[in-house]
């Protein structure tokens, strides 16, 4: 350990996963754990969703939901992969719970404000995560246009467009896809 | 519950560590090579990039999803790659079979 140093890029151990977990379901008052979705399913509110979590979520946990992005992957605990069982198990009630008020020492925040029950953005979100295990790759493909951009990175963009569409396209400055 | 979140937080500090670097970036240029494992790029400006595809590499046109088999010598192609210490690995391959305009060379 003392010739290593300490590093977040390290998976957790199951011993830490296992007492994580439990702590976090610990956090959940009853009440929250069994509270049903508010929000009526319909496709309306899963592309206002899916185009909420492009801005705001998918810089961690990418848009497929698979949390492999640079910041995702190398976050401690890892940002965890949402279409597997480990969070659709989750009830409708424990995932609107995490969204609004974050889990403590990990690198989810609380996205919510003021009231929960007034918190409608973070119930749509939980209908979109239950839609990440089936969602098609026309659906990620439009999801980059609401994905959060730099300057530099949309003109990179236009420039790509305009090689596709047969110009001469001097090679853009890279953006900073560290 | 405050004992708790204390020693998780021990435990946080005390995972063994590792190092690497890797990053994402794009490659646009002229297919001049296709292999079972690897296409082969010619940059505007001029240079020649080797690029690995996997199982896990998506294909679109420019307008839709697509496949490998479609992606021919000649093809314009704009890589997303991952890069680490082996090179570059394609995690989309966008393509476009439109030929040069006039007066591009």
């Amino acid at each position: 350990m003392f010739s290593t140093g300490f590093s977040a890029k390290e998976e957790p151990g199951a011993l830490e996963i296992m007492m994580a977990r439990q702590a976090r379901h610990l956090a959940i008052p009853l009440s929250q754990r069994s509270a049903t979705n508010p929000i009526p399913a319909s496709p309306a509110i899963l592309q206002e969703a899916m185009q909420h979590f492009a801005d705001h979520c998918a810089t961690c946990h990418a848009n497929d939901g698979s949390g492999k992005t640079a910041i995702g992957k190398n976050v401690y605990p890892k940002a965890p992969d949402l279409r597997l069982a480990d969070t659709q198990s989750l009830s409708d009630g424990e995932l609107f719970f995490v969204i609004h008020n974050g889990v403590r020492f990990t690198g989810m925040p609380a996205w919510g404000k003021g009231k929960p029950e007034e918190d409608q953005d973070s119930w749509k979100l939980v209908h979109f995560i239950r839609h990440l295990p089936t969602i098609t790759a026309d659906e990620l493909e439009e999801m980059k246009r609401y994905n959060p951009k730099t300057e530099r990175e949309r003109e990179e963009e236009a420039a790509f467009k305009r090689f596709l569409g047969g110009e001469d396209v001097a090679p853009p400055a890279p953006a900073h896809h560290h | 519950m405050r004992r708790l979140f204390g020693i998780l937080f021990f435990l946080a500090l005390v995972s063994p560590g590792a190092w690497a670097h890797e990053g994402n970036a794009h490659v646009m240029g002229t297919v001049t090579d296709i292999a079972a494992d690897h296409v082969v790029v010619q940059t505007p400006d001029s240079k020649t990039v080797t690029i690995k595809t996997t199982a896990k590499t998506s294909y679109r046109t420019t307008k839709e999803t697509s496949s490998r088999d479609a992606l021919k010598v000649g093809h314009r192609v704009v890589a997303e790659v991952t890069k680490d210490a082996t090179g570059m690995t394609a995690s989309e391959l966008r393509f476009s079979s439109v030929p040069p305009k006039p007066g591009s060379h």
